[in-house]
């Protein structure tokens, strides 16, 4: 029983001096600038409502299936004030609260397109399990820039952390 | 008071631990109801557990400490397993408040829950009638597996059957398979063992500033895989070690016909997720005929994509599922990235969109007929409209 006993204390010392280590040597890690997934903290995308949209041939929003990303497509024309307002909700179907960190836009990039966001922002702003909260996505047509073509399409998520 | 009566009045008090969330009026507590009032009512059900069973005595297992050694070794290879896998899919930042006023904060979230269930979990199923011992047991592992949902989340469960599924096989049976091998671990070795389990581990996570970015799929299969293969060596251990069994009642278990299969299927698990540089993908449609049909299984290998050459059938990302096409001209943009032109044997023309070098993922080296039919077939069950997503845009060669 001696040595069991010396076994369990062992692989304690163990699992702490890896969980240290890892601490120490995680800038060799190639970390993506996301959040991990927690069984306690869930934010999702529940629902889009009626679209806005002025100049646009075609504007639509798409929830994922996992419902933790939506996106957005355009056909937007280069008049001047050209817009589409996309009405979202989201909700913490978590457990515990939740504020956002940040907010993540993918193939934006060179894009003649201005990203707005109204009724959201990364603040301290907590949101409790089984809130709702409404937004506002704003696409509209950088007036400085002339399109190379009239059809966009880029996605959005959002990263939240334990409020 | 009789046993069974004290046993169902905890469990109707344990089952009541929800009722503020089914009501709704947890949302009206907002972050006070999380922070402060669900490990209030844990603590308040601990003392009542206390109250019934305080005079109870302790059964003194012989197995105790080989038990609890085995969980031990059981956790350490969870946690080794769970952070090997952020080797293979990366890492995320710590969603949880990792700083000391978090850590404390969440121990405090935590704790009462945790130390009130498995204190609950061994004096029930200690208590319980011994002779229906394995419906017991199943009974406390599902009235703890209820108490773990997520109330908020109902309507997600049960809004698609693809959801519906995705709830059953990725929440709910690994709860329960976890319950049920708490339960069996309480039996044998006390609450200690099982808090030992879920405790180490979550501290870890509460603690650490990033963690494993793993999806939940494949955190189900680990949640229920550990749990069940170290079921299975308890069991193993604790037949051998009864010498108060006669021979015929010994069940022997072949334990190197058990590792084998262990191992087998940690490994079938480890290929279907791709951990290996060799993955699997199922072909959901007829554009590589006659060479690669529809329901075959195609075995993908990571190739460094300067040895892609012409004729290659390579896979590549487009947005939400991957492309299986052959290859018919290589060249390079300005940044002297290889950009691929595609076309699948069976289209006319070649894919609209060239494929970026960043795109590229892998070189088909052989195909296994007909074996992905059962991935379809669920596919087209559960209504994902997988074959509608494969919309490769074709373009003419010029």
């Amino acid at each position: 029983m001696k040595k069991q006993s010396l076994f369990i204390v062992l692989i304690v010392l163990c699992i702490i001096t890896m969980a240290v280590g890892y601490s120490i040597f995680r800038t060799n890690i190639e970390v993506s600038g996301k959040t991990a997934e927690a069984k306690d903290l869930e934010v999702i995308f529940t629902n889009v409502g009626e679209i806005k949209q002025e100049g646009c041939t075609y504007a639509k929003a798409i929830i994922s299936e996992n419902k933790k990303k939506i996106t957005i497509s355009v056909e937007i024309s280069n008049q001047k004030g050209s817009f589409a307002n996309f009405p979202i909700t989201l909700k913490n179907v978590g457990l515990i609260p939740a504020k956002l960190r940040s907010i993540r836009q993918i193939g934006t990039s060179n894009f003649p397109l201005e990203v707005r966001y109204t009724g959201i922002g990364v603040t301290d702003l907590v949101l409790n399990p089984g809130d709702e909260q409404e937004f506002n996505v704003i696409v509209s047509l950088n007036d400085n820039t002339i399109p190379d073509k009239d059809s966009y399409k880029f996605y959005i998520d959002f990263d939240y952390i334990q409020g | 008071m009789k046993k069974s009566i004290k046993l169902l009045i905890l469990a109707l008090i344990i089952l009541s631990s929800i009722i503020l969330e089914v009501t709704k009026v947890s949302l009206i507590l907002g972050s006070s109801y999380a922070y402060v009032v669900k490990p209030m009512i844990w603590i308040f059900i601990g003392i009542i557990s206390f109250v019934f069973f305080k005079n109870d005595k302790l059964i003194n297992n012989k197995y105790k400490k080989d038990v609890f050694f085995i969980v031990s070794v059981t956790t350490l290879l969870y946690f080794l397993l769970y952070f090997f896998l952020g080797y293979i899919k990366g890492f995320a930042n710590n969603p949880y408040d990792t700083s000391f006023k978090g850590i404390i904060t969440n121990l405090w979230v935590l704790l009462p829950m945790l130390i009130v269930k498995e204190y609950v979990r061994y004096y029930m199923i200690n208590n319980c009638n011994q002779k229906k011992v394995l419906l017991n047991a199943f009974l406390i592992s599902f009235l703890f597996t209820l108490v773990e949902l997520n109330i908020y989340k109902f309507d997600a469960y049960f809004s698609t059957s693809l959801a519906t599924l995705e709830f059953v096989m990725q929440t709910f049976i690994p709860s329960l398979i976890t319950n049920l091998y708490l339960t069996y671990v309480c039996y044998f070795a006390g609450y200690q063992t099982s808090i030992f389990y879920i405790l180490i581990p979550q501290l870890i996570i509460y603690v650490l500033p990033i963690l494993p970015d793993i999806d939940w799929a494949t955190l189900s299969i680990i949640n229920s895989a550990t749990p069940f293969f170290s079921y299975i060596y308890i069991n193993y251990y604790i037949n051998k070690m009864d010498k108060t069994l006669n021979r015929k009642e010994v069940k022997t278990v072949d334990f190197k016909g058990w590792l084998s299969m262990i191992a087998i299927v940690i490994l079938m698990v480890c290929f279907g997720l791709g951990v290996f540089s060799y993955k699997p993908l199922v072909i959901a449609s007829n554009s590589m005929a006659p060479k690669i049909l529809k329901g075959d299984i195609v075995i993908i290998k990571d190739v460094d994509v300067g040895n892609v050459k012409k004729c290659d059938v390579i896979r590549y990302k487009m947005e939400g599922y991957y492309v299986v096409h052959r290859v018919v001209m290589i060249s390079e943009n300005n940044d002297g990235e290889k950009v691929f032109i595609t076309k699948g044997d069976n289209n006319d023309n070649i894919d609209l969109y060239p494929v970026k070098q960043s795109q590229y993922a892998g070189i088909v080296k052989f195909d296994i007929p007909y074996l992905g039919y059962p991935t379809l077939i669920l596919n087209k069950l559960l209504h994902t409209n997988v074959e509608d997503k494969v919309s490769v845009d074709k373009g003419r060669i010029e």
